[in-house]
């Protein structure tokens, strides 16, 4: 424990300066360390779930045991060859978890990664799986708006500095975009469409639905309240008349093409219906992790007239490079933007 | 009361909830409004609320509503058992793995209510089949006792499949589908749902005396001239599909074809002739009730199958107990 | 009527009670007696169609058992059950409509004049009164009422009746009794099943005594009932007998 102590107090001195001026790196802001101290070089890492799993692959793909859930097989053309194959274990946290304490000490993985929400049932269940494995529990804060410090953080903890600050440049420039539109004008009403049905939405504090205030939007179905994911009916949604609605479910996408209530709204007349890629992950959400920066730098751009466009099929190359390690082919170029 | 008076007095409650549950909602809109867009007059957005989303919901309703309480009265007569539910033989867990793994797959919606029919419907089929391999005991008991072994198994296999979906995408719609709710209707459902469930009802109306005699044990009732096998067939395949149709639009309503039944079995006696109809009414008109309430009561849509449950528990329990005294 | 020619009965080809014979003509009762688990279920079963004879024949009129169907056997033959609770509160008139279900379209509903079959069945038991009480909430020496006046209203020949008067009070063991010299004297064959041999002393033109898996005795009352068989036949001293029933002789 002396050790960890010490250079935590050390972090600590050399942050002093630099701390009105926002923390540096070392300073581990969002990372809750749990269990013994880390034991560099740290070769095996298990993702606890999903945004885990998108950090842990854009930053080391080659130290990932596993995947949280299984990659869909158009997803798997996505992702390096390197984690292809790798085995499904579940989640480790939350109500579906599924990772036994038997499976995670038969993989001796170096570190747990868990980068989500952090409260007091994340918190305890770190801590109590930390003691129990004393495998090292590492628990990120996954805000959106946080994503430059969690790269930088998890970066210097895994030792791939260079890489992480190639990406946190990235995610530094998305995020002072949206900072810059979200200042000044009218938000644009958005509603974040999810399901075949499109009836079901994420209210306001959703980290499901985040990306849309984060890129300057305003959530209409943050007139329902606070909270989680809901489900809701037609005739809200004629209430609220969103100027936009977007989605990543290419059913739900149909059916506001053909269906003739879906004419109804004027999002639907106005064209104002889009289909973001979710290949290999989501551009707004699935999961809630970094794969959201190039996402916003879209809505950023669909909320906000006076930013300067962008030749998205250069974006996502660029987007895909950097973060998933190759570049996606022309025909999937293709699928991807389609409906943008 | 006469019958024929509690029958009519229902009908006019569901007539009045109607008119009622057409005039709120969350669109606002007057009672003018409401008459003027049934006359398909005033502003559009007013009829599309009017005639495509409240009148499809409120009808959905009662349809699903009425499905489950006749399947309920003719589960409850043929299991001799008034505890029992349209769910009892795995119709519901069949359905939820059904739907389920066309929302893993992500299928369209079509699909997932087809998807959650079949394995109604399927989950029912394997229970029978197996039930009818097993010869050495009471056939109810075997029917009731395969039907809790092969609905746990669906039900596995649904959390496996909630296990394997993606946790911010699937998995919330699965959870919601489990819970019920009727948000998602529209009128393009209706007249499947509606077809279905009468094609199912056809049967019990025409059997309607002899259901009364699966009440008594199968022998006394064999004595009495009824083909019990046969007759206990028929009555399964129609009251399946009438819950499998109803579950596959809606999701997972619980609770309704228990209560129901035995409310309207206190208001006009057991005899189906009378039973049937004044249940069928009361499911419908307390389906509305629920429903509106879920649309009306909060911000946002609280699951149906959570009110039901609400409202059914209590009333279960109510009668536990007075069963437990008697 | 009913005639039982050589029959043995059991379950899954385990014979319970063997080389039963016996002819029951209109206008006769017939009482079996046995101490428990002498196989009297089994052969009231077997009476009914539910089991199917392990050797030999029951003949109901001039065909075999097994060749009636269903509905035209249900016309025929008549079970009268002991009371039991009943499980929904169906009206004692509508427990006594069931009994019609046999002479109904698969489809049809009781008729009005299914309704007057009903009522006369009810009055000739002494019940009319109770129509409309439901039958989970009368005694029951008034259930086993209803359900002989169901048996009646099902216009058998022949009527079968396990235990009829077992659990009942003493009033209500002499109604049931009465009724059933009544339904002899219209004519019908009636069997039955008892613990109690003072009733079939009284009811009986024909006693079958079983036990120990083949039938005991078989005849007249007056010669069968006599303390020495059925000390043999319960496992109780004779004198034991005479002292509770007094000499039936």
């Amino acid at each position: 424990m002396m050790p960890m102590r010490r250079r935590t107090f050390l972090a600590f001195l050399a942050a002093l300066p630099f701390l009105k001026g926002g923390a540096k790196a070392q300073s581990n802001r969002l990372t809750r360390l749990f269990g013994p101290p880390l034991r560099s070089p740290i070769r095996r890492i298990f993702v606890a779930g999903p945004p885990s799993a998108v950090m842990a692959y854009v930053l080391t793909p080659e130290r990932m045991l596993g995947w949280p859930t299984q990659l869909s097989a158009p997803a798997r053309e996505f992702v390096l060859p390197v984690v292809r194959d790798l085995p499904v274990f579940g989640r480790l946290v939350g109500s579906s978890a599924t990772v036994s304490v038997e499976t995670l000490l038969s993989l001796k993985p170096d570190l747990i990664l868990d980068v989500g929400t952090v409260d007091a049932t994340y918190l305890s269940s770190a801590e109590r799986i930390s003691q129990q494995t004393g495998i090292p529990y590492a628990l990120v804060d996954g805000r959106l708006t946080e994503s430059v410090q969690q790269l930088l953080e998890l970066g210097e903890l895994l030792g791939v500095q260079e890489r992480a600050q190639r990406l946190a440049a990235y995610a530094r420039a998305s995020l002072a975009e949206a900072a810059r539109f979200r200042a000044g004008g009218r938000r644009p009403r958005v509603y974040l469409a999810r399901t075949a049905t499109g009836l079901e939405t994420g209210l306001e504090g959703s980290i499901n639905v985040e990306v849309i205030e984060v890129a300057g939007g305003a959530n209409v179905a943050a007139a329902a309240g606070r909270g989680g994911l809901t489900r809701v009916s037609f005739e809200q949604l004629l209430s609220w008349q969103p100027d936009i609605i977007l989605t990543q479910d290419a059913q739900f996408f149909q059916l506001t093409q053909t269906d003739p209530l879906w004419g109804r709204l004027r999002a639907v007349q106005n064209k104002q219906v889009y289909l973001l890629p979710s290949l290999p992950f989501g551009w707004l959400d699935g999961p809630p992790g970094v794969n959201r920066l190039i996402g916003l730098r879209w809505l950023v751009r669909r909320l906000n007239a006076g930013a300067e466009p962008i030749d998205w099929r250069a974006e996502t190359r660029l987007f895909y490079r950097l973060f998933y390690g190759q570049e996606p082919s022309a025909a999937q170029l293709e699928v991807i933007l389609k409906t943008l | 009361m006469k019958p024929p008076s509690v029958f009519l007095g229902l009908l006019l409650l569901l007539l009045l909830g109607v008119l009622l549950a057409l005039s709120v909602g969350k669109f606002s809109l007057s009672v003018p409004e409401v008459v003027q867009a049934l006359l398909r007059q005033g502003s559009e957005n007013a009829q599309t609320v009017v005639w495509n989303v409240r009148l499809p919901r409120i009808l959905a309703a009662i349809v699903v509503g009425a499905a489950l309480a006749a399947a309920g009265v003719a589960y409850q007569g043929m299991f001799r058992n008034p505890l029992v539910a349209p769910d009892i033989l795995g119709a519901a867990a069949g359905a939820g793995f059904g739907a389920s793994l066309a929302i893993l797959l992500s299928l369209p919606i079509l699909l997932i209510q087809g998807l959650a029919f079949v394995g109604g419907m399927l989950a029912v089929g394997l229970v029978y089949f197996m039930a009818q391999a097993v010869r050495r005991h009471d056939p109810v008991l075997v029917l009731v006792l395969t039907g809790v072994a092969v609905g746990t198994l669906f039900s596995s296999g649904t959390s496996l499949i909630k296990v394997l979906a993606d946790p911010s995408v699937q998995l919330p719609s699965i959870t919601f589908w489990l819970m019920g709710g009727l948000n998602g209707v529209t009128s393009k459902e209706l007249p499947l749902l509606t077809g279905l469930v009468g094609l199912g009802l056809i049967p019990l109306i025409l059997l309607r005396w002899r259901i009364n005699l699966l009440s008594l044990p199968d022998e006394e009732a064999a004595s009495l001239g009824v083909h019990v096998g046969r007759l206990r067939l028929v009555l399964i395949v129609a009251a399946t599909l009438m819950t499998s149709a109803a579950v596959a639009v809606t999701g997972i309503i619980g609770w309704v074809g228990l209560v129901v039944p035995h409310a309207a079995r206190l208001l006009v006696g057991p005899e189906l002739s009378r039973l049937l109809p004044v249940a069928m009414v009361l499911g419908g008109l307390f389906l509305l009730v629920a429903d509106t309430l879920a649309r009306t009561a909060a911000l946002i849509e609280i699951p149906l199958g959570i009110l039901t449950a609400a409202v059914g528990v209590p009333v279960f329990l109510a009668l536990l107990m007075r069963g437990g005294r008697s | 009527m009913l005639e039982l020619s050589d029959l043995t009965v059991g379950h899954r080809g385990r014979a319970v009670l063997r080389s039963i014979n016996l002819r029951l003509e209109s206008g006769q009762v017939a009482v079996l007696l046995g101490p428990n688990g002498s196989g009297k279920t089994t052969l009231i079963r077997t009476l009914l169609g539910h089991l199917p004879p392990l050797w030999g024949q029951v003949w109901l009129g001039r065909q075999p058992l097994r060749e009636w169907s269903r509905v035209a056997l249900a016309r025929t033959l008549a079970y009268v059950p002991q009371a039991h609770q009943g499980l929904f509160a169906f009206t004692v008139e509508e427990v006594v409509l069931m009994g019609r279900t046999a002479h109904l379209g698969v489809f049809a509903l009781p008729s009005q004049a299914d309704r007057r079959i009903a009522q006369a069945a009810l009055e000739q038991m002494g019940i009319p009164h109770l129509a409309e009480k439901p039958y989970t909430e009368v005694s029951g020496g008034e259930r086993q009422l209803a359900l002989l006046a169901r048996a009646l209203a099902q216009e058998a020949q022949v009527l079968v009746l396990d235990e009829p008067t077992s659990n009942l009070d003493f009033g209500n063991q002499l109604r049931v009794l009465a009724q059933l010299e009544a339904l002899r004297d219209q004519g019908k064959a009636v069997f039955l099943s008892t613990h109690q041999p003072e009733h079939a002393r009284r009811v009986a033109d024909q006693v079958l005594l079983v036990g120990e898996g083949s039938v005991l005795g078989q005849g007249s009352p007056q010669t069968w009932l006599t303390p020495e068989n059925l000390g043999r036949l319960y496992r109780v001293e004779p004198q034991h007998i005479e002292a509770y029933l007094g000499n039936f002789r």
